[in-house]
């Protein structure tokens, strides 16, 4: 950190080793960050039915995502307007109601504040109709539901044009289902190193993951075809990125990431001319819906390598990194598949996806491992006067040659920090340090 | 299926399997611990919820931690000698604690149903706060080539969060 309490230097490509441990910007990032922020907290498919409901994290607050009688979302603040217990500490359920345990005050699923035991001994000081529990606005893309305390904009242009990568992934057939229950675990991690290294750092993959080529296993080498994949990395709005890895050739021969034939119908009505010729020859896609939604749909592994089947297969993750302090981060890991994907295809994405990724991943374990190092080795008091390094590619220039949205970046080797310093450029924007303002 | 109680020189047999397998695990020869799997071999964890219901926890009947075969658990063996075994870089130490033994005999097959307890403390310098795992196995054993191996491990855990960087070793 310098003198003036900057905590990033933008144009030369500097990040204040300070914030990824600091009392004083993690209580920044929950009050002025996480509130103003389009969070995601679900997908409707875990929520199907009324009456179901998921327990998630806004920033730290606990928040329940409730689908009501007349089958609307609600996202409620998962404590009691009576004394502020926490009313509901299952994962999921289904309820019709949820009481809570203290003294008995009842909310529907809604969130409306139905039951108040004794009410008479309140007499006149008591208005049920204000106070129901304090809900966030909610809104869906792709049946992924978001949710705001704060909004100054709508989820779609909070989205913008990470909008259309989401709808290679999430809206290219007739739907996506989550493959379960997301896999959670608590880290002695800070959140953003799991956003930022998702957004856009493949530069960790051959050290990081470099087992799996000293082993010689065949990772992002796509079927098919010769050289060295072609990344493409998009930047786009409010600090949200993705980078698109593919075929040098422009071909594969498991296009569309290997999905069953009997989906390319619905490709074909789900997405334009131009999405198709960017999602066939890809092979692994990867970014972070701003502050701490990651994503990844990748072919990159071999399903043979692995005991899986002898034919292509790819899965599709989200990943959220969740704060719970300064240090400490919970991390949650989803598998979804599209809805009409035959069963056989199916168990083998899950199996892959589970042989790499959550808490046993043989792949993140070594990401947990290192963000774990970096918040310990930075919760000092001199490693705070280190400014990391994230200057690759400072003059890098767009390509011309992107019919898609966002500006985008292409390098060989594909390496460069752009996208992770405009994460932390809006991160600080929301935090309100810029202009040098001072840190106490 | 029918019980088969420490008189059994059977119940003998499986007590000196699990501890023998624990010892490879805790000592640093997992390659060895491979040999004591059957190659069709189907080692899962599925993943536990907080949910409302059953006196009986609930595990989830889709997402599991761990979904392994032979073929990805040879990976995760070979990876540890690797430069680049990060979760494992230096060794944890590993002490499997097996107890409560129950062991009964599969209808014609002549495979053994096992069920154990499990807890695993794993510590890595510098941390001073131990990853602790545990859990119940149920275990399928099979005799093959006059041994006992481990034809089937569904490990159920106890913890449906846990905090941990990760669980990069067998349970």
């Amino acid at each position: 950190m310098s003198e003036d309490g900057q905590l990033l230097r933008f144009d030369e490509g500097y990040v204040s080793a300070r914030i990824f441990n600091d009392p004083d910007v993690h209580r920044r990032e929950l009050e002025n960050l996480f509130p103003q922020c389009w969070l995601f907290v679900a997908h409707e498919t875990e929520i199907p039915n009324p009456g179901d409901y998921v327990t998630r994290q806004m920033g730290e607050d606990p928040v329940i995502v409730s689908r009501d009688a007349a089958g609307k979302i609600h996202v409620l603040l998962n404590v009691c307007r009576h004394r502020g217990r926490k009313i509901c500490n299952e994962d999921s359920g289904c309820a019709t109601h949820f009481r809570c345990g203290y003294h008995g005050w009842t909310y529907d699923s809604a969130g409306q504040l139905t039951g108040v035991p004794f009410i008479n001994a309140y007499g006149t000081t008591i208005d049920r109709a204000q106070l129901g529990l304090y809900e966030a606005q909610a809104d869906t893309y792709h049946g992924l539901i978001f949710a705001c305390r704060k909004p100054t904009e709508s989820l779609r242009d909070y989205l913008g044009p990470m909008a259309w990568v989401l709808d290679l992934l999430f809206g290219r057939t007739d739907g996506v289902e989550v493959g379960g229950p997301p896999i959670r675990w608590v880290a002695d991690v800070n959140w953003k190193l799991g956003a930022s290294n998702f957004v856009g750092d493949g530069y960790h993959i051959f050290t990081t993951h470099g087992f799996s080529t000293q082993l010689g296993l065949h990772a992002l080498k796509p079927r098919g075809s010769t050289g060295a994949p072609v990344g493409h990395s998009l930047a786009l709005s409010h600090g949200h990125g993705a980078s698109l890895v593919s075929s040098p050739s422009g071909t594969t021969e498991a296009p569309f990431f290997g999905l069953p034939k009997e989906l390319w119908p619905e490709l074909e009505r789900h997405l334009d001319a131009e999405q198709r010729h960017v999602l066939e020859p890809l092979i692994v896609a990867a970014g972070n819906v701003f502050p701490n939604l990651s994503f990844l749909d990748t072919a990159g592994h071999t399903p043979e390598e692995w005991g899986g089947p002898p034919w292509p297969v790819s899965f599709l993750t989200l990943r959220q990194w969740q704060p719970k302090g300064p240090d400490r981060m919970e991390a949650l890991s989803w598998l979804f598949i599209d809805k009409n994907t035959p069963a056989e295809w199916r168990a083998a994405s899950r199996e892959c996806y589970e042989r790499v990724f959550g808490v046993g991943g043989t792949f993140e374990q070594d990401d947990l491992e290192n963000w774990a190092s970096i918040t310990e080795g930075v919760g000092g008091d001199w490693a705070r006067e280190l400014w990391l390094q994230y200057r690759m590619g400072l003059d890098l220039q767009p390509t011309d040659d992107w019919r898609g949205p966002g500006a985008c970046y292409t390098a060989s080797p594909p390496f460069f920090d752009i996208l992770e310093r405009l994460f932390y450029q809006e991160w600080q924007r929301l935090l309100g340090a810029e202009h040098g303002q001072v840190l106490r | 299926m029918s019980a088969i109680w420490p008189g059994d020189p059977r119940y003998a047999e499986v007590l000196d399997f699990l501890y023998h397998e624990a010892e490879l695990l805790d000592s640093g020869r997992q390659k060895e611990w491979l040999d004591l799997l059957a190659e069709d071999v189907i080692y899962r964890a599925p993943l536990p919820l907080n949910v409302k219901g059953d006196a009986q926890p609930s595990y989830s009947e889709d997402s599991c931690i761990f979904s392994e075969n032979i073929a990805s658990l040879r990976i995760r063996v070979d990876k540890l000698t690797t430069e680049y075994a990060w979760a494992e870089s230096p060794r944890s130490r590993i002490r499997h604690h097996v107890s409560n033994v129950r062991v009964s005999e599969r209808s014609g097959s002549g495979e053994l149903d096992v069920i154990s307890n499990v807890l695993v403390f794993r510590s890595r310098a510098p941390r001073t706060t131990p990853d602790i795992f545990s859990g119940e196995r149920r275990d399928v054993l099979r005799k093959l080539a006059g041994a006992w191996h481990l034809a089937e491990r569904l490990i159920l855990l106890d913890q449906a969060v846990m905090e941990v960087r990760h669980l990069a070793i067998l349970l």
